[in-house]
């Protein structure tokens, strides 16, 4: 079994019924594949650091998950290549979990970066 | 007095000094001039999984004011932790969490 994180960013100007949509749907792929869903997190709508997409703000999805499968991994690749409301990701392998909150979802520091504005 | 320091004042004048012994003098007080205290990594103490991505608070002290990864002897990080410091700064600026350049 892999471990991996998967955290990519949707446009601006999408409903948040979309966003529920699109995460459930990779989801499911993973599923589908014989992996599991060990995390799932949003991280809200956050400022980019520069544009992408003619996009300023982008909404955060962050999966933790596990999968001892190619497939499932070509797969999910295929899908958000494909996607247009996905406009960034970012796919690695870790080497542990902990099952904690990640550090964007500890409310104080996010709020503190926010306030930087980079 | 200056330049006496050293000197042995029960030498004869004319004496030669040993081989070497000029040279450590010389080291001895070069030393002196440049003495600065060892500084260690300033991540040695911290976990390692606390060294990620998503970690922006901690990533944005390695980077200049412009956004530019700083150098191993400007940090002070040790090999392994410059190194990962890096792979993260670049994760992270995928992310655009961290720009790739600040103007």
């Amino acid at each position: 079994m892999s471990l991996y994180e998967l955290t990519f960013i949707l446009r601006q100007d999408i409903a948040n019924s979309e966003i529920k949509k699109i995460s459930d749907k990779l989801s499911h792929v993973i599923k589908e594949n014989g992996g599991q869903i060990l995390k799932e997190e949003y991280w809200g709508l956050r400022n980019l650091a520069y544009m992408i997409n003619k996009n300023k703000k982008g909404h955060y999805v962050f999966l933790v998950f596990n999968t001892s499968t190619a497939q499932a991994i070509k797969e999910l690749k295929r899908i958000i290549a494909l996607s247009e409301n996905i406009v960034r990701d970012l796919l690695i392998k870790i080497k542990s979990f902990n099952g904690k909150d990640s550090i964007m979802m500890q409310k104080d520091k996010a709020e503190k970066y926010e306030g930087k504005k980079v | 007095m200056k330049g006496k320091r050293y000197k042995n004042t029960n030498r004869h004048e004319n004496e030669s000094y040993g081989p070497g012994e000029v040279h450590a003098m010389y080291e001895d007080a070069y030393k002196r001039l440049f003495f600065r205290k060892k500084r260690t990594c300033p991540l040695s103490t911290t976990p390692q999984e606390h060294i990620d991505y998503k970690n922006v608070e901690l990533l944005s002290k390695f980077i200049s004011e412009r956004g530019r990864i700083l150098p191993n002897r400007v940090t002070n990080l040790s090999a392994k932790n410059q190194k990962r410091i890096t792979q993260e700064i670049k994760n992270a600026r995928i992310l655009a969490l961290i720009p790739f350049v600040k103007y």
